[in-house]
């Protein structure tokens, strides 16, 4: 009997130690859950990553969400449209299922991507957009370099250098683009405060050296003076200023951006007369920065256009480090002791 | 009587050409200056090269979608050689190229001859395939600056102030002239186009010869490649030769020689290859938008086949 109802005692005993320890578990492991930060799924469309450019935008993609963002995210899906804008929607459309918080695309193309780019809005999620338009209104923040305000400097920097008169060509990507639109409304503001300089023509190379090549060797035959060149990217540049070099012709003053292959060039022909622009990959830091505010509930600018930075020929000729790769951008924003890791 | 004989569908591109050069003139008196003739030489050099294997392939009644991807890669494969071993490897890197162009041709030849696949899907897919293989093994950055030998060597002059691509052009249609003419290779190729069960019945080994000129056209496809890295010095294995396997087969079609395979032309081929690379430079020098280009090309297209056409016509009256 005495065992009996020690026995009994004892399960008691044990019952309430048991219920007291789930109580005070459940009790302790509320307050971390409150302290702990949510993290966030996002999803990225990218166009793709078949070009530096376009490389360098993923690299710094890659760089915010996996180190400076790093302990606020629990998952980045990324969808590479390889510039193919069916293959971005369905890229969009994947994501979608993968319960983000948000969404960052680039758009391939100015409208394709517009109905999907409402659908992820209408479904609640926060939605960012990066060099490029894409048709709709319908996202919280779009994040790019001021085009317009590109081409003006492009323009305006070689119309000063060329002492405000002579033929100048005028070198663009593609042919109906936006983007190029863009940079071409701003060249052609530019030169209406210089009406003695005479546009020979302009041209659209598709970001291709020997192309751009073709077009300047083109005008060569016309026996025309050619005084400057304004060109929007430094590969287009390569390829114009060989057209000079084989020519035996002055290097005339020009304008690309920043990408490496391009300063390398300047430096092995020793050629300073240039200008050149951030090309606008390194935003794609920025954008991750913008799209983490959101997600933080911090207000934004919904439409964040960013003026060039515009360096000298005459600045980068000895600063320009030859040994890091053509594949770099010199505004890039990757830290130096990781460029190796991300650009090849 | 005399039209019949001088026109027809292998050098009606010459008639055109010849129209368009004389509005050239007329526009603009420079047009004939040397500087600008060796230009436009130069730039049609490295498509003419790529021209001349195309209408082997098409003489048999295939086509290769692969040309401009086997180009891209030869650069790359150049390039690599000539960064790992050092400019003095420019011979070995060279060879490689070719090796590769070769290797990949033959590859498409036995597809499409041992596995009767259509040489149209077969060379898309090795395409597909190649443009993979690169983006994987050598990223998207081009690989830089060719070695100087190179860019010295393809931009200097042997023979007066013509340019060295133009020379290797000129020795390359004059080759791929007498193989068609006057090898038993060549007879074999236009025979397999005409009929292959015939060609197969008066003992043509069919497989092989498909094969060997896949082959040659990989080949001619490299050093295209290696011609245009050194044209613009810079190997851009990412856009040099992009669109060049259409150009190539417009350039074969504008010189008379019909997909369908037969009887080709080493003549027509090098006016077609003049033809397209003209029209940038006729469309710059008219000061017409260069979005015009494109119109120009199709408009090129149908006046020279309708050139062949209309004097097929005249001499079937006759």
């Amino acid at each position: 009997m005495r065992k009996k109802g020690f026995n009994r005692g004892a399960v008691v005993l044990l019952a309430l130690a048991v219920t007291l320890g789930l109580v005070l578990s459940a009790c302790s492991k509320k307050e971390p859950e409150a302290a702990e930060a949510k993290k966030y799924t996002i999803g990225v469309s990218i166009q793709g990553s078949n070009n530096d450019w376009a490389a360098s935008c993923y690299s710094h993609f890659k760089y915010a969400f996996g180190t400076s963002y790093a302990d606020q995210i629990a998952n980045v899906y990324y969808g590479e449209s390889g510039y193919d804008d069916k293959k971005q929607i369905a890229d969009i459309e994947d994501l979608l299922t993968k319960n983000i918080d948000l969404l960052i695309v680039q758009p391939v193309s100015e409208t394709s991507a517009a109905g999907v780019i409402e659908k992820a809005k209408a479904s609640g999620v926060k939605v960012v957009i990066f060099g490029g338009l894409c048709g709709t209104d319908q996202y919280d923040a779009y994040v790019d370099r001021d085009h317009i305000k590109t081409g003006y400097a492009f323009a305006d920097w070689v119309a000063k250098k060329i002492g405000g008169k002579g033929n100048v060509i005028v070198i663009m990507g593609y042919p109906g683009s936006g983007y190029s639109n863009n940079v071409l409304k701003g060249v052609q503001e530019a030169l209406k405060n210089y009406p003695d300089i005479k546009v020979l023509g302009t041209e659209y190379a598709m970001y291709t050296p020997a192309e751009a090549k073709k077009i300047v060797e083109s005008y060569f035959a016309k026996r025309v003076p050619v005084d400057g060149l304004i060109v929007d990217g430094g590969l287009m540049n390569f390829g114009a200023l060989d057209a000079f070099v084989d020519a035996k012709r002055p290097l005339p003053p020009s304008s690309a951006d920043d990408w490496f292959g391009f300063l390398k060039k300047t430096r092995a022909l020793d050629y300073t007369n240039y200008m050149v622009v951030n090309s606008g990959q390194e935003l794609s830091l920025d954008t991750a920065d913008v799209a983490m505010k959101l997600l933080n509930g911090e207000s934004v600018v919904k439409d964040d256009l960013r003026p060039p930075t515009i360096w000298e020929g005459t600045e980068l000729a000895t600063t320009i480090d030859t040994s890091l790769p053509d594949s770099y951008w010199l505004a890039s924003q990757i830290p130096a002791d990781r460029i190796s890791e991300f650009y090849k | 009587m005399r039209t019949r004989r001088l026109i027809t569908q292998y050098n009606s591109v010459y008639l055109v050409l010849f129209v368009i050069c004389v509005a050239a003139f007329i526009n603009n008196r420079s047009f004939f200056a040397f500087v600008n003739v060796n230009t436009m030489l130069r730039q049609a050099s490295s498509l003419g090269v790529v021209t001349m294997g195309t209408i082997f392939v098409i003489a048999t009644g295939c086509v290769d979608l692969s040309v401009a991807a086997i180009l891209q890669m030869s650069i790359g494969i150049f390039m690599v050689f000539v960064k790992r071993l050092g400019q003095g490897a420019l011979p070995y890197g060279l060879l490689a190229s070719l090796a590769f162009g070769a290797a990949i041709g033959a590859v498409n030849g036995i597809i499409v001859t041992r596995y009767r696949v259509q040489s149209f899907l077969a060379t898309l897919f090795t395409a597909a395939i190649l443009g993979g293989v690169m983006r994987l093994s050598m990223g998207v950055t081009p690989m830089g600056v060719p070695p100087a030998a190179l860019v010295n060597a393809i931009k200097g002059s042997l023979i007066g102030e013509m340019s060295n691509s133009v020379l290797i052009f000129i020795v390359v249609a004059v080759a791929a002239h007498v193989l068609l003419r006057r090898t038993v290779w060549g007879r074999k190729v236009e025979l397999i186009g005409l009929n292959q069960t015939a060609a197969h019945f008066a003992g043509v080994d069919v497989e092989r010869t498909i094969t060997v000129t896949f082959a040659f056209n990989g080949v001619l496809a490299a050093a295209a490649g290696i011609m245009s890295a050194g044209y613009i010095g810079f190997a851009d294995q990412m856009t040099l030769g992009s669109g060049m396997e259409m150009d190539a087969l417009v350039a074969a079609v504008l010189g008379g020689n019909f997909l369908g395979g037969g009887k080709a032309s080493v003549v027509g081929a090098v006016g077609g290859a003049l033809a397209i690379t003209l029209i940038i430079n006729i469309v710059i020098l008219f000061g017409f938008d260069i979005r015009f280009q494109y119109v120009v090309k199709g408009v090129l297209l149908l006046s020279v086949t309708y050139a062949a056409v209309f004097f097929d016509r005249r001499r079937g009256r006759a």
